[in-house]
C-alpha cells in the first residue's frame, strides 16, 4: 500500500518537474562532465561524445589506474560512481578494458559535481603517481 | 558528513611498497613444470588470477601468477608468491589463514613479520568492498593446497 502511495508520489514530483527538463538537465551534466575529463591527460572516455547519443551517464578509465581503485579514492571525498563491468562483460571484452569507471548524473545533481569529479580525478592520479607522458 | 567514527586515511591503503607491487609485478607469468594450477576469478569486480605452483614433496618451489585486476588484488599475489617459495605447504596454509585474520583487523597478524610485505595491506581491513580483492590470490592458494592433498 506504502510502495503504491510512494509510487504515485514519485510520478507527480517526476512530472511536475517534466520528464524533458530532467532529460536535458541529465545530458547538460553528462557533457560538461565528458568535456571536462577528456581534457585530463590519461583519461579515455567511452562511447559517443555527442549529445543526443547518450543518457546522463560517463563511463571513463584514467590510465592504469584501476576502476575499483578509482573509486575508493572518489569514495573518500564524497564521490559515488560505480567501477567493474556494470554487467556488460561482453562490451567489456571488445572495448579490451579490465573494467570502467562510471559516472551517473540526474536531478539532484549540479555543475558543482562535474567540478569535484574531474578535481578528484586528478587527486587519484597524482596518488597512483599518474605522470602524463 | 558523519563525522562520528574516524575516516580511515587513504594513505593507509595505497601505501608505496603497494604502489610498487601493482606496477612492477614480482613472479608474474607462467611455469612450465607446474604441478598445481589454479584460475579464480571474482565475476563481480571483474578481477581475476591464475595462480601456478610447483610442489616439491611438501615443499613450495616455485609460484608465478597472471592476473588482472585492481592495485590490491594484483599487489597481493605478487606479494603472495614472494613469499611462497621454499614453505611447505603447511607453512603456506597458515600463511594465508595469517593474511585472512589481518584482513578482518587482526592487530597480531598486522605485526607478523612472516607476513613479510603483504603487512603493507592491513590497511585494506578498514575498507570491507576491498578486503575481497586482497584475498583473491589467497584464496586460489587454499584452492590449490587443497587439490594437492586430495
Amino acid at each position: 500500500m506504502e510502495g503504491a502511495v510512494g509510487l504515485a508520489a514519485a510520478i507527480t514530483y517526476l512530472e511536475g518537474i517534466g520528464l524533458d527538463r530532467i532529460a536535458e538537465h541529465e545530458q547538460a551534466l553528462a557533457a560538461a562532465a565528458i568535456e571536462k575529463l577528456i581534457q585530463i591527460e590519461g583519461v579515455t572516455v567511452y562511447g559517443p561524445h555527442a549529445l543526443g547519443h547518450r543518457a546522463g551517464v560517463v563511463s571513463f578509465t584514467y590510465g592504469d589506474v584501476h576502476p575499483h581503485d578509482i573509486a575508493t579514492i572518489l569514495d573518500r571525498d564524497g564521490i559515488c560512481i560505480r567501477a567493474g563491468h556494470h554487467c556488460t562483460q561482453p562490451l567489456m571484452r571488445r572495448l579490451n578494458v579490465a573494467a570502467t569507471a562510471r559516472a551517473s548524473f540526474y536531478l539532484y545533481n549540479g555543475p558543482d559535481d562535474v567540478d569535484a569529479l574531474a578535481g578528484a580525478l586528478v587527486k587519484a592520479g597524482a596518488l597512483f603517481g599518474y605522470v602524463p607522458a | 558528513m558523519d563525522t562520528s567514527r574516524p575516516e580511515p586515511q587513504l594513505s593507509a591503503l595505497y601505501q608505496e611498497l603497494i604502489l610498487d607491487h601493482y606496477r612492477r609485478p614480482r613472479n608474474k607469468g607462467t611455469l612450465e613444470d607446474a604441478t598445481h594450477s589454479v584460475s579464480l576469478n571474482n565475476p563481480l569486480c571483474g578481477d581475476e588470477i591464475d595462480l601456478q605452483l610447483r610442489v616439491d614433496g611438501d615443499v613450495i618451489k616455485e609460484a608465478r601468477f597472471i592476473g588482472r585486476g585492481c592495485s590490491i588484488s594484483q599487489a597481493s599475489a605478487s606479494m603472495m608468491t614472494q613469499l611462497l617459495k621454499e614453505r611447505t605447504v603447511p607453512q603456506a596454509i597458515a600463511l594465508a589463514e595469517r593474511m585472512s585474520a589481518m584482513m578482518q583487523g587482526d592487530d597480531g597478524a598486522a605485526r607478523d613479520k612472516t607476513l613479510g610485505d603483504l603487512r603493507a595491506l592491513a590497511g585494506v581491513s578498514k575498507f570491507p568492498v576491498r578486503i575481497k580483492c586482497a584475498l583473491l590470490p589467497w584464496n586460489a592458494l587454499t584452492d590449490a593446497m587443497k587439490a594437492g592433498r586430495g
